[in-house]
């Protein structure tokens, strides 16, 4: 398992990316003057902070103890408690990965397809959550997505797509 | 006199089958958003705020606020029995309220919780009805600069209210407020970071982005770190009633969490959670017991839950009276009232006056609601928590994919939804609060309009701002805050260089 000391360093350095490439584009706007200020006024003044800043944190979090990582982490994990399973980490890594690709499925089929795309995404997920064999996930994926069609479609009245490819 | 008239056509208004259906079912949702671990009021809200398209403006506000200060009192339920908070409100309601329910006076814990919401959210109402009105009128005479130092103070003060580190909370308003300047320059019309979309050029919608990082997140890290159900304690009818001592200690501590937690309340940050730290602390501090805190303290269940009821209804002020949310539930509501055209701000109280009141006397019949079914379905709401985690699971999931997608018909919300999702379940273990991202994100737009347009009245020199005393007084809390989390920063570096050992 990767520690939160890497993985906070790895999102610092995204995050430092992210704002290095919006400052780059804020300063191709005009940035006008503290009497008028321009529409790259803003952006450039937060661009340039968040450089700064995540590259503060970065050099502060290479230079820090092991043993003061204690405060980086997330407070309150309310949610850990009730005992681990038996399944290990790098299942539950799997089962995680698998569970965002499920989604991403679905929002590249979604409009392609239809409301028909519940079905298959109910499926996978219920699978990923816990679900054993293949009849009971298929009947629970069945209902919802027919339970759920019908509460948006007809009575919450939400637009549906159709789908393209039919 | 003019209180109480409005007051009254509010309530006339609110005796529609309608309205008081929505707040039924908005309150109902909301206590079992707090029960449920995983589904907090902000999840539960976004959930909710598409299918809202299709109700008056009213309706729609008064179901969204009752899931707000709903899942206040369902937080509690499982503190109590479980010992599992539902909700970051409660955790401190379990230290003590578990502790009463192992020597088998649950009950008296579920019924003081229950009351002290009722009376502290019953009270902050009356405060809320009082303070509001005035407060807006105040704010008829901000202009520009006051927003921007208004805007500037928020976010610097909730900077420093989440608790974690002053400066990841800045760098996360700060990537809020680059969120929020995608889109059109409202000031020039030109377009910025659209990279040639069309699809950017509205912008980035805040409801997916919340719903990825509050719901999508929290649902991720579920599926990574399963819970388990744990054995609950049961509890009879017959012994929701705490003894005459109990209620006896229980009177203060309750008045005293109202009169914590409101004022909180109208601060950036989770007002909420930290009402209810402070709450127990004082509640420890002057008891004649304090050895008993942490044992099963009743005071220690009544101060907290009055606290954190009082602190959600506070947290309205600033959203009704000034357009500005400070925490990420209010940024939702205030979603909720744009998407039905309504602009937040501080003459929605004169501009929408009938709609002010609705909401009003509607929250008086949501805390009459909240303590009818919190008492004696506390067994009923308590046993929603052996719902098995694979059946909730996918069901939000699909209903938090289809909802993003129905505020504007777009792909491009999904996979705003998607990343946000991803970030913020990345965020949990990097140590960042996504928090701060939200309201930098719904700050952003009134900050630097207010910066802009401030400094063309006062022709570049920022120090014209100072002339302003609103202003000055506004940009004075912030400097003062920022100069005291540096000095805090600096002298917890010290202290570690002296803690470690010598070479």
């Amino acid at each position: 398992m990767m520690r939160y000391r890497t993985i906070g360093n790895v999102f610092l350095l995204f995050l430092l990316t992210v704002c290095a490439v919006y400052f780059f584009y804020a300063l191709k706007m005009p940035f006008g003057k503290p009497s008028n200020p321009g529409a790259g006024f803003l952006p450039a003044i937060l661009g340039a902070s968040g450089v700064i800043l995540c590259l503060a944190l970065l050099l502060s979090g290479f230079f820090r103890k092991d043993g003061e990582d204690q405060g980086d982490k997330k407070k309150g994990e309310l949610h850990e408690e009730g005992g681990e399973e038996s399944e290990t980490a790098e299942r539950h890594l799997f089962k995680l990965l698998a569970f965002m690709l499920a989604i991403l499925l679905f929002v590249v089929l979604f409009e392609l397809f239809g409301a028909v795309t519940l079905f298959p995404l109910l499926f996978c997920l219920a699978k990923l959550s816990g679900f054993r064999g293949w009849l009971s996930p298929l009947l629970f994926s069945g209902i919802a997505a027919a339970v759920l069609y019908v509460t948006f479609k007809f009575i919450l009245a939400v637009p549906l797509p159709a789908g393209t490819v039919f | 006199m003019d209180v109480l008239q409005n007051l009254a056509q509010g309530f006339m208004s609110a005796m529609s089958l309608e309205i008081l259906l929505a707040c039924f079912i908005g309150v109902l949702i909301g206590t079992v958003a707090g029960i449920l671990p995983g589904i907090g009021p902000v999840g539960a809200m976004s959930l909710l705020l598409p299918f809202s398209f299709g109700l008056d403006p009213g309706t729609g506000l008064i179901m969204l606020a009752g899931i707000y200060y709903g899942s206040m009192y369902g937080g509690s339920t499982t503190s109590i029995l479980v010992n599992v908070p539902g909700e970051a409100t409660s955790v401190v309601t379990a230290i003590d309220g578990y502790q009463m329910a192992r020597k088998g006076r649950a009950g008296a814990a579920l019924a003081v919780a229950a009351i002290g919401s009722f009376v502290a959210g019953t009270a902050s109402v009356i405060g809320l009805m009082l303070f509001a009105p005035p407060l807006a009128r105040a704010a008829l005479s901000f202009g520009p600069p006051e927003y921007f130092a208004l805007g500037l103070a928020g976010l610097i003060l909730l900077s420093n209210l989440t608790g974690g580190s002053f400066i990841r909370s800045v760098v996360m308003v700060i990537i809020g407020m680059m969120i929020s300047t995608v889109g059109i320059d409202l000031i020039t019309g030109q377009l910025r970071f659209t990279f040639g979309t069309t699809v950017l050029q509205g912008g980035i919608d805040l409801l997916p982005v919340i719903m990825g990082l509050f719901g999508l997140a929290e649902i991720l890290h579920v599926v990574f770190k399963p819970y388990q159900s744990k054995e609950m304690i049961k509890v009879k009818f017959k012994e929701l009633y705490p003894t005459k001592t109990e209620l006896k200690r229980s009177i203060w501590p309750m008045l005293r969490g109202t009169g914590i937690g409101f004022p909180m309340g109208m601060m950036p940050g989770p007002s909420a959670f930290l009402s209810t730290l402070v709450s127990y602390k004082v509640e420890k501090q002057i008891s004649r017991h304090p050895e008993q805190f942490g044992k099963g303290a009743i005071e220690g269940v009544a101060g907290p839950e009055s606290a954190n009821n009082a602190a959600s209804t506070g947290a309205m002020i600033p959203l009704l009276a000034l357009g500005i949310p400070f925490a990420p539930p209010t940024a939702l509501l205030i979603g909720g009232l744009m998407i039905h055209g309504i602009q937040p701000g501080p003459l929605f109280i004169t501009q929408h006056a009938d709609l002010f009141w609705l909401v009003i006397a509607s929250m008086y019949i949501g805390n009459v609601m909240l303590l009818v079914l919190n008492l004696p379905l506390v067994g009923v709401f308590a046993s929603i928590t052996r719902v098995p985690a694979k059946i909730l699971i996918p069901i939000v999931t699909v209903i938090m994919l289809i909802g993003s997608y129905s505020v504007n018909n777009s792909l491009f919300d999904l996979w705003v939804l998607l990343i946000f999702g991803i970030a913020g379940f990345v965020m949990k273990f990097a140590g960042f609060e996504p928090a701060p991202l939200v309201i930098g994100l719904v700050l952003g737009s009134i900050f630097e309009e207010g910066l802009r347009q401030g400094l063309i009245i006062v022709e570049g020199n920022f120090f014209g701002f100072f002339e302003r005393p609103i202003t000055a007084v506004l940009l004075a809390i912030a400097i003062a805050v920022v100069l005291w989390a540096s000095a805090r920063a600096v002298k917890r570096a010290a202290a570690a260089r002296g803690r470690k050992p010598a070479a």
